[in-house]
């Protein structure tokens, strides 16, 4: 028997992690006790006692406070019996431990002004549990009281106690399941080695285990006091909570259309950036990931495809709040995600109508503290590198095209096969730029340190995490590092209020070159070295010496960004009293981050080769002669306030929870720049050290608020009819005075028919089965505030009067946009049909969602119908519909054989819009109108081949100019020429309209793989590729180009520009629009748990060792650039393929 | 509870006025708002260097790389109104942000916005003058690349008509020609040194001077009704008569930053190269050798059209001219305008041949720059900067300057037949002291020969010829030339020089293109506005 220390002091004592995260904990601890605490009426030693459902240890409290008494007892001893209800007035001290006592394992012993409180002696027999007939009275000795004159010895009749362990599938200990005794309110649950105790109250009791993502559990206990619970993991998961708007709510009772995930999906990928980690596992979540810059990888998302001719992003919201920088988030902190995709949405009402995605933290648990630290290196690849041609084929094209344009050709064709046959690498190379700049891969380090657990009265997480990627680019100046911390903690004060104090911060620290274009890259001039003997970078063709040798390596200077985000976010939380269910909550958030961006521009030196002498010439190259430095601070700053009250109760077979809130936010930004120019040296990047002449500045700063009146109403009758209505009465800050507010509701019902008798009785099959329906009005307010008033804007880009050289220029003053002052919303009128079912015993799950979206007063401009001589500058304006159709189907699967346990599951999303009325010029032929297509639906023209010869170039509709070798356009309305006019609007766009991901997981002993394929359908990217004399184009396209001659080439003449539109085989046609399919494996992960016998001797609790990957393989129709990306000209840097090692060790 | 909500019921919260920009209220009575509203209307203005020498590409000057896919088809004379690329003043395209029509819009909005404005009136008279001008020129450059527009002279709002019909010719030329005369009594003579570029007395009158030329040309005045050439003589008289300008004695530093504001100058656009990107003219013009774009390039018929030293054209009896060795004694204009092989710049002369010439393709620096007919321009760019990056000088951009007043009256005294007038006033061109040419003699067809080639080298790049040729009504001859250019082989023993003219192009000018096509996106959003003949 351990010395019972004083309460507190104790607590201290046991904490075994960091002193500094102990203070913090404490500090918060007693502040909150300090600031709230709660009084109540003292009796002279007589106590008066109601509470129901309490911890142990309240009571204790209030006996406390109306009493001399202090309690001495072991917190862990205490922590096992949960919930108390005890209804006691005016009754002695004794009268009151007695009843606390009673029938549970636990004694009391009153020693002057102190109770202490010890663990009942019970003859242990465990793992024989027949052996005790409950129900018997038994006496048993306490053979190791160390101070036995201060305490009783007790005897008591044996209750029915109840012990036990509740382990999983793989035999390892389940913590925190929660176990009820059915028909009462009496619960606990199971501590770290997945043990428990509780008293039973009667020995035919019936014990419910349940745990999130596992089979709930009913046992009868017959008597027994020890038992050995297996728990089952969950198919149907519809016990799972998911996050709702404002609150959460059990699957099987939801009744809007919400997909969600848990943070256990997320950090399978080896991306730790989340917004990679989410494809192809929602239905209805479109993911386009772009680019793989280090730092600049976000993908964007749309929930349901695209809506709106304005703005289509989704709402982000971070444990209510809207966080800037979340896609960084550390992985591992995260709970889950969830996707409000109908009239769930409402409830955030003018933001919302472009859906809602809910991420959701991880808060602390009851328990001792649970040290999880997570390691991973990768290497990561492009997933794709074009192909570019060679020397020769560059050559050949040059000549041809000289020669086409009336010029002498450049190559013989001696120098040309000097190129082919690499006899004077140094004055004829053929290089592989692609290849010589890459790396063969690059590092991308995470590691995580979570820290959770919980006394009895304060639960904590607390986490830190540090990410690092590094350029593809040998010697790249592309680096991203990524800091953050987080802590979660929720104190109960007393039993009726708890508190939370969220802190988050992180810093994002996105180096660049100051000049960053992969054009350098991919059209560098293969007959130039990258550089030359001695490691002279040489002067190929280009604008300022732009060799990507130099200027993606730090030579051009660099971009470096740094956001500091800091979030802290209050909550309260009060049970009233008074009536059952009706509450009090709310939270107040600050949110705060800066950016300090540093651009550093530099001239460089790039250099010829005399291949006579073997001279090296040096030649000047950058956008300057000299170093030149801007600087921006942007800070943002803002507060979100909320509060609500809440009431939540079942009446017999009626459940109802409702509530109402308020919430309000305001916001600003301020930003300072700087810059100064001509650098004495390149030594110092620093404001000073630039001349003090031509320097400028600038500042600006920009306000906003938001006020709403919000809530719901949930109702079900045995959780068979459910009903939930949605609204929000929302102010928005962006709108004219008497045009401000606006009513957003939203209704959804669903009927369980799985639950009527008839169905449970006679189709038990069904394991169950939805049917969901939902209607609602939501708004979408993303555009520029302001837009009612005429504003003038102040610049300095007027005319620079006097003198040419000394003169800055002068001010200049020009209106903004004309004042629209009837603006308003979009509104998106959203109906979803959905039926969800579970079957033959969870083999197949199902979940069908039907939907229509129709988007109205959409916000966008005129600019299709303004004639330029107006000089007007567009507001946004409620003109324009769009509606948008859609499906969505998910499956699932899951059986087990042996020690096999896998899960299929797969979902496909289809939505198309269709664009009833739009802006749009109304003197257009009705081809080529853009209403009755989908939005983004471009304008082509139908390539039907390649003139090939002077006749058929003669016997055509030609574009004006056209020659032979050219392409073919249809003269679509037949008059004999090839003009603007024969352009088709297309339903092509790059948006996909399909959107599908499957995924495997499967368990074998202590193995486990996770493999989950994403994919698009219905999706075109018009890729706009070009080659000039000297500069490269694809290999695919130069060597199947026209020359004069070919009757059969794959291309026509390849186009010189850039410029959309100048060159006529250039033009948007059908040639250049590629199916953008595409297939993928997403996530492949595999891991290993290392055996727990082993781990035991090294006091870890658990470790997995894993390895995954991301992109590792793609399937498609284009091969010239990874089919995920959208830019014309293929310029983005690659998306990553990785190759991840990780380690996740539990203590 | 600490955190107790107090959301109160007032409004006021969501109440936020803009802080980056300033209200209507403030602007116009405000003299330094309203000065910095009209400053802006200035910036709007395009000018000769964006895109660079746009006009000069679409005439018989000079050519732009790349030519052989791009506008070039609008040489072909395959203009259509959605293929207009460099023939298009109408609607900003790409990164190329000006339009005759930002302006007007400014104008319109001051104008409308002042009428009853607190403003001093000798402030507000002043601005009134310098916008009325722009507003004018603006409509003056319209008319004469489309014939009539649409006279657009107050602001439209959000819900008006936008559509409206175009104006004739006539219509939109009398509003510039009333414009001008009110505003040049509200003008002052000239500014102070800070405020050079401003919009002077001298400045409106040779616009008005210019405009009424145009408007007595054969292209706008069929009847050739000879009291719109006297208009046009009285008011290039007008201009001559103020005794305010010179012409400037070295006409290559005239273009140049060194000779800025000089005498001769009426109206011009400073520059500065930090600002404005366009104006990076040795980055631009510098041939490839010095790290140069070359990005224009003169073209063979416009060197031919040099005359010789002693005042002959080169396919004259006696004028002395060597296919061979061409670039010796010719008019002194010549060499302050083209680069061409041999001629001396910088530290060295100009190497334009093939195969290996520094400012050839054949160039070991970049090649890619080099140029497609042998030349370069001279005129604007200094040797003074190196050219490289933004190391550049700050030629103003002239928009009108004393010389062309003068061939201006010379040709309106020509076509009311005063050939002596003419005559006299050519030749005050020609006897510039840097320029010192012989005097013209000739009378008749042969005089009018004389003025127009005159005005072609006096005048070139500065966004004439593009006008002139089609008020003649000459374009379908001139402008079908076939662009030319010159071929030069060093041979690599004998190191002996070879000049051979090439085709560079092939041109042709159809009648219907004296107008230029209105782009088809604005007569899609406007169905009244009707296209000019020949391009539907």
């Amino acid at each position: 028997m351990k010395i019972f220390l004083p309460k507190k002091a104790r607590l201290i004592k046991r904490r075994a992690f960091p002193k500094l995260v102990l203070i913090m904990n404490l500090t918060v601890f007693f502040l909150v006790i300090a600031c709230l605490q709660v009084s109540a009426v003292s009796f002279a030693q007589k106590i008066t006692l109601s509470v129901k459902n309490v911890p142990l240890s309240a009571t204790f409290k209030v006996i406390e406070q109306q009493s001399k008494y202090k309690f001495f007892y072991d917190n862990k001893l205490v922590k096992r019996i949960k919930n108390v209800s005890v209804d006691l007035h005016n009754a002695s001290v004794t009268e009151v431990l007695d009843e606390l006592t009673k029938n549970r394992l636990l004694t009391y012993s009153i020693i002057d002004n102190t109770i202490v409180i010890q663990r009942k002696k019970v003859e242990r027999m465990e793992h024989v549990p027949d052996a005790i007939k409950v129900g018997k009275p038994k006496s048993f000795a306490h053979p190791d009281i160390e101070k036995e004159h201060m305490l009783k010895q007790v005897l008591f009749e044996a209750a029915p106690i109840i012990e036990g362990k509740v382990v999983d599938e793989a035999g390892e200990a389940l913590p925190g399941v929660s176990i009820l005794v059915k028909g009462t309110q009496r619960s606990t649950s199971t501590n770290i080695d997945g043990n428990f105790s509780i008293d039973a109250l009667s020995a035919n009791a019936i014990l419910v285990f349940s745990f999130v993502g596992y089979e709930t559990q009913e046992i009868d206990i017959s008597g027994k006091t020890f038992l050995s619970v297996i728990m089952t993991e969950s198919i149907s998961r519809l016990d799972e909570v998911v996050v709702v708007g404002y609150g959460e709510q059990k699957k099987a009772t939801l009744t809007g259309s919400i997909s969600s995930i848990t943070g256990e999906d997320i950090v399978k990928a080896p991306t730790p950036n989340i917004s990679n980690s989410l494809a192809g596992l929602m239905p209805g979540l479109v993911t386009m990931n772009r680019s793989g810059k280090p730092g600049d990888d976000n993908s964007s998302f749309l929930v349901r495809g695209n809506s709106t001719t304005g703005s289509n992003s989704p709402l982000v919201l971070v444990d209510g709040v809207a966080e800037p920088g979340w896609q960084r988030i550390n992985p591992n902190d995260i709970e889950s995600v969830s996707i409000l995709k109908d009239a769930a949405a409402a409830i955030y009402g003018v933001q919302a109508a472009n859906g809602v995605i809910l991420i959701t933290t991880k808060r602390g648990v009851t328990g001792k503290p649970i040290l999880s630290f997570t390691y991973n290196q990768a290497l990561v690849q492009p997933t794709r590198i074009p192909e570019m041609a060679s020397s020769a084929t560059l050559a050949e094209y040059g000549n041809d095209y000289l020669e086409r344009t009336g010029f002498e050709a450049r190559w013989t064709e001696e120098q040309i096969q000097k190129f082919k046959d690499g006899s004077d690498p140094l004055r004829y190379p053929n290089t592989d730029w692609a290849g010589g700049m890459l790396k063969k891969f690059a590092l991308q380090e995470s590691s995580n340190l979570n820290i959770r657990g919980g006394a009895e009265k304060v639960r904590y997480s607390l986490s830190t995490s540090y990410q690092h990627r590094d350029d593809i680019i040998k010697n790249g100046l592309h680096d991203f590092k990524n800091f953050s911390i987080r802590s979660n903690i929720d104190a109960d004060i007393n039993d009726y209020i708890t508190v939370s104090l969220d802190l988050n911060a992180g810093i994002d620290d996105v180096m660049e070159p100051s000049q960053t274009s992969w054009f350098y890259i991919y059209a560098a001039n293969p007959q130039y070295p990258i550089y030359w003997p001695g490691g002279y970078p040489s002067n190929i063709p280009s604008d300022y010496g732009e060799n990507p040798a130099i200027t993606h390596t730090g030579g051009a200077g660099y971009d470096d960004s740094k956001v500091k985000r800091f979030n802290g976010k209050f909550s309260y939380n009060i049970r009233l009293p008074w009536v059952e269910g009706l509450g009090v909550d709310g939270y107040f958030a600050t949110n705060d981050n800066y950016l300090h961006r540093k651009r550093w521009r530099t001239p460089w030196e790039h250099y010829g080769y005399d291949f006579d002498t073997g001279e090296i010439i040096t030649y000047n190259g950058g956008y300057s002669s000299k170093p030149e430095l801007q600087e921006w601070f942007t800070g943002n700053n803002s507060y979100l306030i909320n509060s609500r009250v809440k009431f939540q109760r079942q009446f017999d077979r009626h459940y109802l929870n409702t509530f109402i809130a308020v919430e309000q936010s305001r916001g600003r930004s301020n930003t300072l720049s700087a810059y100064r120019k001509d650098f004495l040296s390149s030594a110092i990047d620093e404001l000073f050290a630039g001349s003090a002449a031509n320097l400028t500045n600038d500042g600006f700063s920009s306000e906003n608020a938001r006020r709403n009146v919000f809530g719901r109403v949930s109702y079900n009758y045995m959780e068979k009819y459910l009903l939930d209505f949605n609204f929000r009465y929302d102010g928005s800050y962006r709108f004219p005075k008497d045009g401000r507010w606006g009513f957003f509701p939203g209704l959804s019902v669903a009927w369980r028919v799985s639950e009527e008798k008839l169905i449970k009785d006679n189709l038990t099959f069904i394991n169950d089965l939805k049917l969901r329906a939902s209607h609602g009005e939501i708004g979408n307010d993303a555009i520029s505030a302001f837009q009612y008033l005429q504003q003038y804007n102040l610049r300095s880009i007027g005319y620079h009067f006097g003198a040419p050289t000394l003169s800055a220029p002068q001010a200049a003053v020009y209106s903004g946009v004309s004042p629209n002052p009837n603006i308003t919303w979009e509104v998106a009128a959203i109906s979803n049909l959905g039926l969800d079912g579970i079957l033959f015993n969870q083999l197949l799950g199902f979940s069908v969602d039907v939907f229509k979206q129709r988007r109205s007063n959409i916000l966008t401009t005129r600019g299709l119908e303004l004639p330029y001589y107006t000089g007007l500058q567009l507001p946004n304006e409620n003109i324009g519909i769009v509606e948008n159709k859609g499906i969505e189907l998910e499956l699932s699967h899951f059986n087990k054989a042996n020690d096999f346990t896998y899960r299929l599951e797969g979902n496909i999303s289809f939505s198309r819009s269709n664009v009833v009325d739009v802006s749009e010029a109304q003197d257009v032929p009705d081809y080529q109108k853009a209403e009755g297509h989908i939005l983004g639906a471009g304008l082509y023209y139908d390539a039907i081949g390649i003139f090939r010869t002077k006749e058929e170039l003669e016997s055509k509709p030609v574009y004006p100019g056209s020659t032979v070798g050219d392409l073919i356009y249809r003269d679509v309305n037949d008059d004999g020429l090839i003009n603007n006019a024969d352009k088709v609007r297309m339903d092509k766009s790059v948006i996909p309209e399909i959107t599908y991901g499957f995924n495997l997981t499967l368990n074998y002993k202590n193995f486990g793989l996770f493999a989950n394929f994403a994919g698009q359908g219905r999706a075109w990217w018009y890729i706009h590729q070009h080659a000039r004399v000297d500069q490269n184009g694809l290999k695919e396209l130069l060597e199947n180009r026209y020359t004069p001659g070919s009757m059969d080439s794959k291309y026509p003449w390849i186009p010189q520009f850039a410029a959309v539109g100048t060159d006529i085989s250039g033009m948007p046609s059908t040639m250049w629009l590629q199916n953008a399919a595409f297939l993928r494996l997403k996530t492949l992960n595999i891991s290993y748990d290392l055996p727990q016998g082993f781990l035991n001797q090294f006091k870890i609790q658990e470790m997995r060792v894993f390895c995954s990957g991301s992109n590792l393989l793609t399937f498609s129709e284009i091969k010239w650039f990874d089919p995920e990306g959208s830019n014309e000209r293929g310029l983005f840097y690659p998306q990553s393929k990785v190759y991840n090692l990780g380690v996740q060790v539990k203590f | 509870m600490t955190l107790m909500l107090t959301i109160s019921c007032n409004d006021d919260f969501l109440e936020i006025t803009p802080s980056n920009s300033y209200t209507e209220a403030v602007v116009f009575d405000d003299p330094n708002l309203a000065t910095s509203h009209v400053n802006y209307a200035y910036r709007m203005i395009p000018w000769g260097f964006i895109r660079p020498l746009q006009l000069a590409r679409m005439s018989d000057e000079i050519s732009g790389r790349g030519g052989g896919s791009s506008y070039w088809r609008i040489l072909e004379g395959h203009a259509t109104p959605t293929f207009t690329t460099l023939l298009n003043i109408w609607t900003p395209d790409g990164s190329y942000n000006f339009s005759q029509w930002r302006p007007i819009k400014q104008a319109n909005e001051f104008l409308a916005h002042t009428a009853e404005s607190a403003l001093d009136k000798d402030i507000l008279d002043r601005l009134t003058g310098e916008i009325k001008t722009i507003r004018a020129y603006a409509y003056f450059r319209l008319a004469s690349f489309y014939g009539g527009v649409p006279l657009i002279t107050k602001p439209f709002s959000l819900n008006d008509d936008w559509k409206v019909p175009r104006n004739s010719y006539d219509e939109v030329m009398n509003f510039v020609f009333t414009e001008l005369d009110e505003a040049i009594p509200l003008l002052p003579p000239e500014y102070d040194q800070a405020n050079r570029g401003r919009l002077t007395k001298g400045a409106a009158m040779a616009i008005k001077a210019r405009a009424l030329l145009f408007y007595a040309s054969p292209l706008n005045n069929p009847a050739n009704d000879k009291s719109r050439w006297q208009k046009a003589s009285d008011a290039a008289k007008a201009v001559i008569d103020l005794g305010q300008y010179s012409l400037y004695p070295d006409y290559k530093e005239l273009f140049m930053e060194a000779g800025a504001w000089n005498d001769e100058v009426i109206w011009a656009r400073p520059t500065n190269s930090e600002i404005d990107r366009e104006a990076r003219i040795e980055q631009l013009f510098y041939p490839n050798g010095w790290e140069g774009f070359g990005q224009v390039h003169p073209i063979q018929n416009l060197v031919d059209d040099y005359e010789m030293k002693n005042g002959l054209k080169i396919d004259q009896e006696g004028s002395g001219y060597d296919p061979q060795n061409p670039y010796v004694d010719r008019d002194p204009r010549f060499y302050y305008t083209i680069l061409y092989n041999g001629a001396p710049f910088k530290e060295r002369t100009i190497e334009t041949f093939l195969p290996d010439g520094k400012d050839s393709p054949g160039g070991l620096v970049s090649s890619w720059n080099a140029t497609e007919t042998g030349y370069y321009p001279r005129k604007f760019i200094t040797e003074e900067v190196s050219g490289i990056g933004w190391e550049t000088s700050n030629p103003p951009w002239i928009w009108f300057r004393y010389g062309e007043v003068l061939l201006n009256y010379a040709e309106a005294q020509f076509q009311l037949g005063n050939e002596d007038v003419c005559r006299e006033y050519i030749n005050k061109i020609r006897s510039r002291p840097s320029v010192d040419m012989p005097p013209v003699t000739e009378s008749g067809p042969a005089l009018w020969e004389r003025l127009v080639n005159e005005r072609r080298i006096e005048l070139v790049f500065e966004e004439h010829r593009f006008f002139d040729v089609r008020r003649w009504k000459i374009a379908e001859d001139i402008f079908s030339e076939d662009r030319m250019r010159m071929y030069i082989w060093k041979d690599p023993d004998s190191g002996k020089l070879s000049y051979d003219v090439r085709l560079l192009h092939e041109a042709n000018f159809p009648p219907h293109m004296y107008w230029a096509p209105i782009p088809q996106s604005e007569i899609d959003k406007n169905g009244l506005l009707e296209q000019n003949p020949g391009y539907n």
